[in-house]
Formats: C-alpha cells, structure tokens, sequence
C-alpha cells in the first residue's frame, strides 16, 4: 500500500510528457490540467504524510524491488512527508495562480517546465541515494534555469545565464565530490554512508564533503554563492519566484543538512560546521542589509528570502538537535509566509503592472485584501508574536545560544532590526501614503491568500501541533542511527 | 475560568471584535467594556493578594509552559496598567476614529499586563513583544520617522533581552524566574566565598548591561530615551496616557526583575563604590541623569505634547532612582512614585488629548485664555498640575516625598540633589503650560471652543479623584506595598506615613491648608466688593491697549534657560542615533554594490574563493 | 487639641505682626543705609490696612482672587509646621523637613496662578523670572539642606532642634557652615531680595507678578509676604542658628539674619536671569556638593 507513495515522484514525471498532448486537444486546458495535477500531487502527499505519522515508520520505496545499496531507494521519513506535502500544496497554490499570472506563450512549455520543478524538488527530498539527488537536483536546477527566463526579457535572460554558469560549477563540483566519496566508500546509498563514513581517509572526506557541501550551497543560496539568486528572483515569472523561495531553496537546504548529518563521524565534520554557521551568518547579515535601500518589492522580498534561508543554514549547522528542530520549524513557517509574500506581490504586479515601489503606494486602499496579506506576512517575518515565525525564531536564537553562539544570535538579531525597518517602511507606504480607488480582487487568489493568513495565524497563536511535527522532522534529520536503522541495507560491503 | 486568563484575554479580544465590527457606537462600547473587565478583576483580587494570596495560570504553548501569576507585586502593576486602560479606553470612545486603533490599543493592554503578571521569560518576552509591536503600530498611523525610532530601538531591547533570556537558559536550563532566581542565588554565594561559579564576572556584566539596555529603553532612561518625545507626541492623545503611563512601567518592571532576580549576584561581582553597591548606583544615577535631562528640555519645549513627553521620562527617572538607591524604602518610594505618576500623567495627556480634540492645536502659541471655555478640564488639569509639582497634600508630592527620604538616608545626597533640581524644574514647565493654555488673551479663532465631551471627563474624574485621594491617604498605598516586602518599610496609618527618619501626616496638612485658605478667604470678604474687568484692561504703563495687541508670552517662555544652557543643548543623543542610522544605511548600500554587482564573472570569482577556503580550512 | 488650635491662631497673630514689622526693619535699615530718615517701622502695617480699607478692587476672574488667597494660606500652612520654640511646637510633628521646605515654595504658585490670570505682560515676564528664579536656586537650596539632614541623620525638624541644643550651633560643624553660605545665598533669592530680585524687578517690570493688584488683593500680598518673611526667617534659625528656647530669643535670631540679608541686599545690583542662573550653578551649586559630601563622610 505505501508503495504507492512513488506516485509522488511517477505522477508529475507522466504528467509532465503528456502536456504536449493536452495541449493538442486544447490549449485552454494546459493550465488547469497544470491545476489538477498539482491538487492530485497534494493528495497522494497529505496521504503519505498521514500515513507516515500515524505510523511512526518511514515509508521504503525500492526502485524496482532492489534492496538498497544495489537498488536507489526512497525514503520518506517524517521530514520527507512534511515537506513533499509543503512542496505539493505550494504548487497547487502556485499552478492556480499561474492561470492568472501567465500570460506568455509557450504555456505548454511552462507547464512541462513547471511539473518538473515540482519533481525535482520532491524527488530531492524523497531520495535516499546520493546519485540519485545529484540527479534530481539537475532536474530542478535546469527546469528552474529555464523558468528563470521564461518571460523573455532581457533581464530575465541575464538571470538565467548567471544562474545557469554559477548553477553549473556548483553542479559539477558537486558531481566531483560525489565521485571522491564513491571512490572512497564505494557506495552511493546514503544510508550506507552514514555507517561507512567514519572509515573514510580525512583529506578525502574533507574534499568530498567540502565539494559536496559548496556544490549544494550554491542553490541553497548561501553567501557569497547566492549572487545569482536576486537576479533570477525578480526575472523569473511570479509563481515561479514564490516557488524558488517556498521550497527549491529549502530542498537544496534539506540536501545539505541531510548530507551533513550523514556525515558526522567524518574527522573534518566540525571545521565544516562552523566555515557553514560563518557563511550562513554572513547571508543574514548581507542579504537584509541589501534589502534595505530596494525601490523594487520583489527584489526586496528576494534579499529578505535569502537572508531567512541564512538563519535556516545557522540553524542546521549548530550541530545541536535544538538547532535542527528549530531550523526545519522555520523553513516550514517561512514556506508558508513567503509563498503567500510573493503571491500578494505577483498579484500587485499583474493587477497593477509592476513591482515597483511606487505601485505599492496607497495600496490599502485599493488592494486591501492584498495589502493586508502583504502586512500580516511583513509582520509576521519581522518575529512579533501572534505570528508564526516568531516561534521559529525564538528556537533558533535559544538553539544559537544554548550551543555558546552568542554573538551569532547577536549578529542575527541585529540583521533582524534592519529586515524591521524595511518591512515597516512598505507596510507604512501601503496604508498611510498615496491614494486610490478599491478594485476588484480576484476571489480564488483572495481566498487563498485568506487561508495562508489564518494558518500564520493559526500557528502564531497554537503552535503546538505543527511543533510536535516538526520535532519529529528533526530528529529524523538529526538522529543519523534511526535513519541507517529505518533502511533495509542488504549489507554489501564496499 | 481562571482570572488571569480573563484579564489577558478580555482586552485582545474587544480590540478584535472592535476592529472587524467597525461601526461607531458599538466599537466604542465594546472597547470600554473589554478594558473595564481587567479593572473589575483586579479590584475583585485585591482584598486576596492584600492578604498574601497568590493566582497562578500555567498554558503549555508549543513546547513551553507560559506561566504567570498574580501577587502583590504584580498586583500592584497590573493594577495601575488596568485602570489606565480603562481611562484610556474611555478616552478614546471621544478621540479615536477607527477600528485600528481599538485593535491596537487594546492588544498593547493585553501585552502590558502578560508582561507584568508573567512569571517566567518566554511569556515575559512574547509579551513584551506584542506590546511594543502594537503601541508601535498605534504610532505608525500618525509619523513614520517617530514610530521606526520606536521600533527600532524597542526592538534593539528586546533582542538584547532575548540573547541575555538565552544566555540564561543555556546555563540554567528553565525560564521561570523562581528557578533563575535560586541558581542565581547559589551562584553569588558562590562567588563570594571564591569559588568559581556558573556565570563568570564578564558574564554577568554582559547580562546585566544587556538587560540595562533593554529595560532602559522601554521606560525611557538616558541615553535610550530618544524614541520618547516623538512617540508620545506622535498618537492619539488618550492613548498616550496609556503608552507613557503603563508600557514605561513596563520598563521600570523590568529593573525590579533584575533586582529580584539577579540584584545579589550582581551585587557580589560588581562590588561596591563608595558605599553603595556599583551597579545599583548606576542605575540611580541613570534615574538622575535621566530626571535632570529631560526635565531642561522638557522646560524648552513649543509643543504641548512633547513639553509633557520630556516630562514623563523624567518622571519614570525618579522612579528609576529608587529603585537605584536600592534599599526597601527607596523601592517603595519608587513603586509609590509609579503609581502617582501613572495617575498624573495619564491624567495630564487626557486633558491634553481634550484640548487637542476641542482646538486641533497643539503648540503653546496657538492656545490662550481657555480656563473660562472649558472650566472642568482646567480644573483636573490644576489638580494635575499640582500632582507633579509635587504641592502636598496630593499623590506626586507624597510618593516624592518617599523618594527623598530614601536617597538621603542612603546616603546618595547628589541623587537626592537632582530630586530637588527636577522638582524645580516640574513646577517650571507645569507653571509655562497653565498660563499659555488656560490664561491670558484668547486667540481669536478658540471663541467657540466647548467643553470636553462626557467620556473623556469621566476618565479624566477618576483619576483626579484618585489623586486627591492617594495624596491625603498615602497610607493605602504604602500598606499595601509593605506586604510586598513582608515587613513594615513604612509605618503609620493610612493618613500618615513614617519613614523612621521622618513623619509626614497628609490630613493634617489637607486639614491646615484649608484652614489656611479661609483664614485668607475670610480676610479677603472682609474688604470692599470687587468689579470684574476685561482681561485687556490692565497696566500698560500708560500704552493704550486694544484688543489685537499681544498681552501674554506664549513663544520661547523660558528663553533666558535656553541662552544659559546654550552649550549644553548642542549635545543631543536624537542626532547621534539618527547620525548612526544613516551610517548604516549607507553601509549596507555599498555592501550590497560591492557583492551583488550583477557582474556573472565576480559571481564566479565568489564560488572560486570559497572553494579555496573549503579547502584549505583543514590545514 | 483645642489646646494647639489656641497655640496655632496664637503665634499666626505674632508672626504676621512680627511679619510687618520685620518689612518695617528691612526699608527702615535701607534708607539708613543710603543715608535717608527711612518710613517708621510700623509703615507696612499702615498700608496693609490702607489698603483693605479701600473702597473698590478691580478683579480679573476667579483665579485673579484666588491666587492672593492661596499664597496666604500656603504661607499660614508652611508656618503651622515649624517648631518655633519649646512651648510652640505647633503641628511640627506631622511635617518634616522636606514638607516644610515644600511648603516654602508653594505660595509662589498661587502668586503665579494670580499673576497669569491678570492676563498683564509684565506680570508674564515676573511669572517667568520667577520661576526661572525658582529653578535655579533649587539646586543649591536642596543640596544645602541635603548636607543638613545627612548629618542629623533626621528630617524632622524638632529632632535637628534638640541636636543643636546639644552638640551646639549648626554652624559649628564645617560641612554645615559651608551649608549655611550656600544657604544664606538661596536664601535671598527666597525672600525676593537683591541680587535675586529679579522676579520683581522694581523699576524695571513695576512689581512683576503682582502689577494688576490693588486694594484687598494687595493686602493679602502683602500680608503673605509677612507670614513668609517670618517662617523664612525662622526655618533659617531653626535649621543653622540652634532653634530658640522662647520667642524673644527667636526674635533676636530672626533680626540677625534679617539684617544680614538686608546688608547683602543693599549692596549689589540685580543679576539678571541667565547671569543668575549660570552663578548659583557655579559655586554655590560646588559648595553645595562638598557640603553634602562632606556631611555624608
């Protein structure tokens, strides 16, 4: 029955070739099959999440009945299920919005591209082979190079080009790394890794892990390898964007603290962990100190997403299962609130023709749902409590401290004061400036902003169940015995 | 359902309702009522708490138990946040406009009194949060330049508070003060008999400057206190008597936790300065400083609001003096001197909100004459103004009175000099706004000015009242706070009040004052009758008066203060925040051209660099 | 308690006639002093009654009558509070040092409220001065009886009595003579005398505050200003000079200090207000700190 579950990776792949057919019989219809297969996705992933939970056991999916290490597996643990639902759902979200943002030919093309984002990203999570994440990394990374410049202007070209050259050397040094740690265990199954990894030779564990790790960085866009991330943020078509932020980035995250946590009994472990907490520090610090003087929201909301991935990275390299718990607690809130962000401003983009900041002004009254949308999110970024974020926050800066990173937190806390100031000055820009007339506001979009608001509230004010998930989430990050336990090795040795 | 809860819940919830149903009478009532629900509880719980009782809510949230509690200290604050909110409330149903600021008002009730009744730092802290967030927004409709200060700052507080909170956590492993508390204790015996303890001497003094910080800036201490007098200008009046009344206390609640929880391991590692434990000192003459400052340029201010702004960060500097003078009498003095200011000050910024409301101006050279026009807010205004001046037989002079018992007898005779020095220049700035706003011309476009509206004068009479009251029987006050020490700091019954170094009997000198005044009014009808003439019909030397012609000095009142301190006024820590902001900013510009430069190829010079540092970071 | 009452109308008798007639001694010593014959010193006494005598009084408002009146009777009430001698300890046990000094200081406001509500610019401009006067004496004011109570260890005002009659004068101790110069300086500030009499500035603002009133109000004004005299006089006595044991000794005490006042008066000129400010800054305020850090060790 939980075989089932490689739905999850077999449904968007399908789907995805057959959009040239859908697209014979109708052009109209490419977008809500797009709508359709994205809310089936959702299903089969709320399913495989409650199964998951109410089980306790992770879900095993043997790639052509082969046990592990001679098989890829997939495995779906507490993290995996969370998050390939938060993937599912956002597309759904996103795929509903596309209807109205898209505009450009060639949908058909957009829809393709689309449902392998989707795969991609999900397959990264589900994996349980080191390969096969390179490969479904490509898959991501290529489907969102192209999705970069879909709109076909100039800017959106040079963004994907720059993404597509830094992608590119970070792919490779990946591939190079992954080499180095086959060569040296002689196995690609990351389960057996884990068990393995302490017998590796520590110049080659240091390579590998050091290429291994840089090549991830580069789409979890980590300081300074982020570069290309504002560029193609704004460049890319508005769904898109969201979707960047909501989960392309944290899977590439997930991929990077699972590699790590795997790891940990390779000898340069800790020097890694803390060259990571330097650069993940430095993302908040820089990321919110260029959102400062931003005239563009998007661009604005890019540098804030880039710095909220930061914090996420600290998170995960503190080593710490407080840090671990208190990191994918916030990847989930920040999924939540940026994919609402980066709707809301899409939004103001197709109703008013850009995202400029001047757009934004008076725009309570003539957007308030919207407007409200943007604030609640704002503000709920900014940590007050009452929103969800707050909470996440609090774990991390406790987890920082509780691991003598004082100054860390300090460093974060003050990056955290600026992010305050920027939001604030839309958020005042919005209500009490400009003038304007109320317009008309699309119901399916208004609903669904309506709803992520009432979940950031909802886990603003109750946050215990979602915590109660996420810790389990964590550990099954954090605690490497489980997850080598989990997965039925067959026990061939290198 | 548990009282606590009650009081927490009832104002958040109003705000909401207030907010979503926004239609005029209702919300109204609907926010009077959800502020009344805290002040009927706490009157309720008095006679229980008076007796040693204690109340206690624990809620598991999320993986953390909120607790709170309520005892005579925090009792005691929450009292005064209760009856503030509800003036405040009542002030508003005549000033405020709209449903937002319901919402945020109320909501910032709740944050002050989670604050105030938490009993361990997780809730300390999300409620402090919520409260600043939402005074911040109540700010944000009228100045954003004012409401980012605020914010700003407020929020560099919290931080700190949230990295020493951890800090904490990490050592002891709890939250709840009582933990913190005895771990802290053990600690200092720890250090005073040698012995290494948890928390070394760096630490400690990084705790308690991080606390300093955070504490100082939310009650407005020098040099923190920049957000202050554009805040408090810069929102709907009646709700300033809840902003710089309540959430300043919220500041001074703060430095009693310190105290309470950290005063003996400080005082072990910081030691002594002549006399008096270093880091209570310099919280005195933080308080000091803060009087004597603020106090000046509260004297030089145009503006209405921002005269009695700077006011009110003096006065929570005389309470932020004794708590640094540290004993239990200059505790009491100071918890006192909460009380009353919070009384006074409210008081005052509900007349001011009544001016403003009934005028639409709000600079002394635009008021005049008003005392015939509005005779009810004037005379609460006088009685208001008596408060903070410090006139006995009234609650400001009483609780003043504590103070200077308790820094002379301590011992710190330049503290107590900056007492006398503020008191001084209270009368001076109080005396500047009777006569520009109630005497002398009236500007031609105030003829058709009326009276307060009826909400606004109730509250206005509550509070008056209970000034009149604190003030001829301080005894209630001071036996209610000797429970919180256990033991009779000051003695006397309720109209007396002894110090045991002094005696001041309230009744008597109400009882002498008034005989004082008939005797002089007795005098007074014995002479011949009097005829009434115009304001304008007075001595000019022989100059011919007309009507237009400027009779009274409204602008620069005080300017012979302001060409002696001429030298003094050019420091101001407002530009120097302001300076430091800018520098940021026009930092992270650069910062932000230098990294991301849009040029790929640097881009690429990044990934080399780091693959550089990854592999050489072994060696 | 009948008993006090008696006392207490008693010596409000006294003290106002003694009020008029230490007025008297000051104009009396001023015009001997410029070499003139000078009034007789029952002069104020005569005018006071002149002027409730008077027929008719102009009046600008409620607060216009009220303002004479309350500095009257904030005058009465300061007065109430001293322990003048061993037999009239009046209401000195309900009220200590820091009330009575307080105290001192509130006729000041009823005069103010007075004078801002005749609506008189000059009256304005004496308000201002006034309080700016106010202002800056404060400091060494307090820091002087800071340095007192730090020494007795006491506020109550009875208690510094029977200090000094038994370790002797105040003034006997170098810290609380440093106390008392700083003292006598403020203090002619307090009694509106020269260098400090800007606030009403004769000549120059005609009489400040009190430029609008005549007739009854007048009276009232000039009556406070006796009872003032006298309780300022006496609080001098009480806190520096040793208190007295009955009321000629007092008398005596009071005449001294009066005339050292008076001497100080005739000879300098008016400071105006930011000169005034920037000097009882400066070196009163200095000695004022060493009195009270010396009276602490």
């Amino acid at each position: 029955m939980s075989q089932y579950a490689s739905l999850l990776i077999a449904l968007p792949l399908i789907s995805a070739f057959f959009v040239p057919i859908i697209k014979r019989i109708s052009r109209d219809a490419i977008m809500p099959y797009l709508s359709l297969i994205t809310l089936i996705q959702t299903g089969v992933a709320a399913w495989a999440f409650k199964e998951v939970y109410t089980t306790g056991k992770p879900i095993i999916i043997m790639a052509g009945g082969f046990k592990p290490p001679v098989g890829i597996n997939l495995y779906i643990g507490h993290f995996a299920a969370l998050f390939i639902l938060i993937v599912a759902l956002a597309s759904f979200i996103m795929a509903v919005f596309s209807r109205k943002a898209i505009s450009i030919e060639p949908k058909d093309k957009y829809a393709m591209l689309f449902l392998l984002l989707m795969l991609g990203a999900t397959g990264m999570i589900a994996t349980g082979d080191i390969f096969n994440l390179f490969v479904f990394m490509e898959i991501t990374s290529i489907s969102a190079y192209a999705l970069t410049g879909y709109n076909k202007t100039g800017e959106a070209s040079e963004a994907s080009m720059k993404y597509i050259i830094l992608g590119g050397i970070g792919s490779s040094f990946f591939l190079i790394g992954v080499a180095l740690l086959y060569g040296s265990l002689g196995t690609l199954n990351l389960a057996q890794i884990a068990q393995l990894a302490g017998n590796m030779n520590a110049t080659v564990a240091q390579a590998a892990l050091a290429l291994i790790i840089f090549g991830l960085a580069v789409e979890a866009e980590i300081f300074p390898l982020n570069a290309w991330a504002p560029d193609a943020y704004q460049g890319a078509p508005h769904p898109i964007t969201a979707m960047f932020s909501a989960f392309v980035v944290k899977a590439a995250l997930y991929a990077m603290a699972r590699i790590l946590y795997i790891t940990s009994s390779a000898s340069s472990w800790s020097n890694v962990l803390r060259l990571l907490i330097v650069l993940g520090t430095l993302t908040v610090i820089v990321g919110e100190m260029s959102a400062l003087r931003q005239k563009n929201v998007k661009r604005m909301l890019a540098y804030s997403s880039i710095a909220q991935v930061g914090l996420i990275a600290v998170g995960f390299a503190l080593g710490t299962q407080a840090g671990v718990n208190a990191s994918v607690f916030h990847m989930f809130n920040h999924a939540i609130v940026k994919a609402l962000l980066f709707l809301a401003a899409g939004y103001v983009a197709v109703e008013l023709g850009g995202t400029e900041l001047e757009k934004f002004e008076g725009l309570g009254r003539k957007m308030p749902l919207t407007a409200f949308s943007i604030t609640v999110g704002a503000v709920s970024i900014i940590g007050i409590p009452l929103f969800n974020v707050f909470w996440s926050k609090l774990r991390l800066i406790l987890a920082a401290l509780s691991a003598n990173y004082a100054w860390i937190a300090a460093l974060v806390l003050g990056a955290s004061v600026v992010e305050a100031v920027y939001y604030i000055r839309l958020i005042h820009l919005m209500w009490f400036k400009g003038e304007g007339e109320k317009m008309e506001e699309n119901f399916v979009l208004g609903g669904i902003m309506v709803l992520l608001v009432a979940a950031i509230i909802i886990i603003g004010v109750y946050p215990g169940p979602v915590w109660n998930i996420v810790q389990k989430a964590g550990s099954d990050l954090f605690n490497v015995a489980n997850y080598v336990k989990n997965v039925p090795l067959l026990g061939v040795s290198p | 359902m548990n009282e606590i809860a009650i009081m927490l819940l009832a104002p958040i919830i109003a705000g909401v309702l207030a907010w979503l149903l926004d239609i005029k009478r209702v919300r109204e009532i609907v926010g009077v009522i959800g502020a009344a629900v805290p002040l009927i509880y706490i009157v309720q719980t008095y006679q229980s708490v008076f007796n040693g009782g204690t109340i206690n809510l624990d809620v598991p949230v999320g993986g953390f138990t909120l607790s709170f509690a309520l005892y005579n200290l925090t009792w005691f604050f929450a009292a005064i946040a209760a009856l503030l909110g509800f003036t405040m409330a009542l002030g508003m149903a005549s000033t405020s406009k709209d449903g937002y600021e319901w919402l945020f008002a109320l909501m910032s009730m709740t944050g002050v009194l989670g604050v105030f009744m938490a009993r361990e730092f997780v809730s300390f802290f999300l409620f402090w949060e919520l409260m600043t967030f939402a005074s911040f927004m109540m700010v944000l409709k009228y100045n954003r330049s004012a409401s980012l200060k605020y914010f700003i700052l407020s929020v560099i507080g919290a931080y700190a508070m949230l990295i020493a909170i951890g800090i904490l956590y990490a050592k002891t492993g709890s939250f709840e003060f009582s933990t913190i508390q005895q771990f802290m204790y053990q600690d200092a015996t720890k250090t005073a008999l040698g012995v290494k303890g948890a928390f070394g001497k760096s630490e400690t003094i990084l705790l308690y400057l991080l606390f300093l910080t955070a504490f100082g800036v939310k009650a407005g201490a020098f040099p923190l206190h920049v957000w202050a007098p554009d805040a408090y200008s810069e929102t709907n009046q009646s709700y300033t008597s809840f902003f710089s009344g309540v959430l300043s206390k919220a500041g001074v609640y703060g430095f009693v936790l310190l105290y309470s929880m950290m005063g003996i391991k400080l005082f072990y590692t910081l030691g002594t300065f002549g006399g008096h434990s270093l880091f209570a000192y310099t919280i005195a003459w933080i308080g000091a400083l803060t009087v004597v400052i603020a106090s000046f340029l509260a004297v030089l201010q145009e503006d209405i609001r921002k005269l009695f702004a700077y006011s009110s960060v003096g006065q929570v500097g005389y309470v932020l003096l004794g708590i640094g003078v540290g004993t239990q009498l200059g505790f009491e003095g100071a918890l006192f001197h909460a009380l009353s200011h919070a009384i006074f000050k409210g008081l005052f910024w509900l007349v001011v909100a009544a001016l403003i409301l009934q005028t639409g101006k709000t600079e002394f050279k635009d008021f005049g004459g008003l005392a015939k026009k509005m005779p009810i807010t004037f005379a609460f205004g006088l009685i208001a103004v008596l408060s903070l001046a410090g006139i006995p037989p009234l609650a400001g002079f009483a609780s003043k009175w504590i103070l200077y018992e308790a820094a002379i007898s301590a011992k710190m005779p330049l503290v107590a000099g900056a007492i006398f020095l503020g008191s001084g220049l209270a009368f001076a700035y109080v005396v500047r706004f009777l006569y520009a706003v109630w005497f002398g011309q009236m500007p031609s476009d105030l003829r058709n000015v009326k009276e307060a509206p009826l909400p606004l004068l109730l509250g206005m009479a509550l509070l008056g009242m209970l000034n009149l009251v604190f003030g001829i029987a301080p005894g209630l006050v001071t036996k209610f706070l000797n429970t919180i020490f256990g033991h009779e700091v000051i003695t006397g019954d309720i109209y007396t009040i002894n110090t045991g170094v002094g005696n001041y009997n309230a009744l008597m000198v109400a009882i002498c004052l008034v005989a004082g005044i008939v005797i002089a009014g007795v005098l007074f009808l014995y002479g011949a009758k009097t005829r009434k003439v115009e304001v304008n019909d007075t001595y000019q030397s022989g100059n011919p008066v007309t009507q237009d012609f400027n009779l009274s000095i409204r602008v620069h009142f005080y300017k012979p203060l302001e060409e002696a301190l001429s030298f003094w006024l050019r420091i101001s820590f407002d530009k120097l925040y302001t300076i430091i902001a800018k520098w940021v900013e026009d930092f992270a510009e650069v910062l932000k051209n230098a990294v991301y430069n849009g040029n790929v190829q640097s881009y690429a010079w990044y990934l080399g660099i780091i693959l550089l540092i990854l592999a050489l970071w072994g060696w | 308690m009948m008993n006090m009452i008696i006392q207490a109308v008693l010596i409000l008798i006294y003290a106002t006639f003694m009020g008029f007639i230490f007025m008297g001694i000051e104009r009396k010593t001023m015009a001997r002093i410029q070499r003139r014959i000078g009034p007789p010193l029952y002069q104020p006494l005569l005018d006071t009654l002149k002027l409730l005598g008077k027929r008719e009084s102009i009046t600008h408002g409620f607060i216009y009558d009220f303002g004479p009146i309350f500095a009257l009777g904030a005058s009465i009430l300061a007065l109430m509070f001293l322990p003048l001698t061993q037999n009239f300890q009046l209401f000195s046990s309900s009220g200590d040092l820091i009330v009575v000094a307080y105290l001192l200081e509130v006729p000041m406001l009823g005069i103010m409220l007075g004078a801002m509500s005749s609506g008189n610019p000059y009256s304005g401009v004496g308000v201002q001065r006034g309080l700016l006067t106010m202002v800056a004496m404060q400091l060494p004011y307090g820091l002087a009886l800071i340095a007192l109570v730090e020494h007795y260890g006491t506020f109550s005002l009875q208690e510094i009595v029977k200090a000094q009659q038994i370790a002797g004068w105040s003034i006997l101790v170098p810290a609380l003579l440093l106390a008392m110069i700083v003292f006598d300086i403020v203090f002619q500030a307090l009694l509106g005398l020269e260098p400090f009499d800007i606030t009403t500035a004769p000549a120059e603002i005609s009489m400040g505050p009190m430029v609008e009133y005549g007739g009854k109000q007048a009276a009232l004004l000039f009556t406070q200003h006796a009872v003032q005299l006298f309780a300022e006089t006496a609080f001098f006595v009480i806190l520096f000079l040793g208190g007295a044991n009955n009321l000629l000794e007092l008398l005596i005490k009071q005449i001294a200090v009066l005339f050292i006042a008076i001497f100080i008066a005739s000879i300098y000129p008016r400071f105006t207000i930011d000169q005034a400010a920037k000097f009882l800054w400066k070196w009163p305020t200095i000695m004022g700190i060493i009195a009270a850090l010396l009276a602490v060790l």
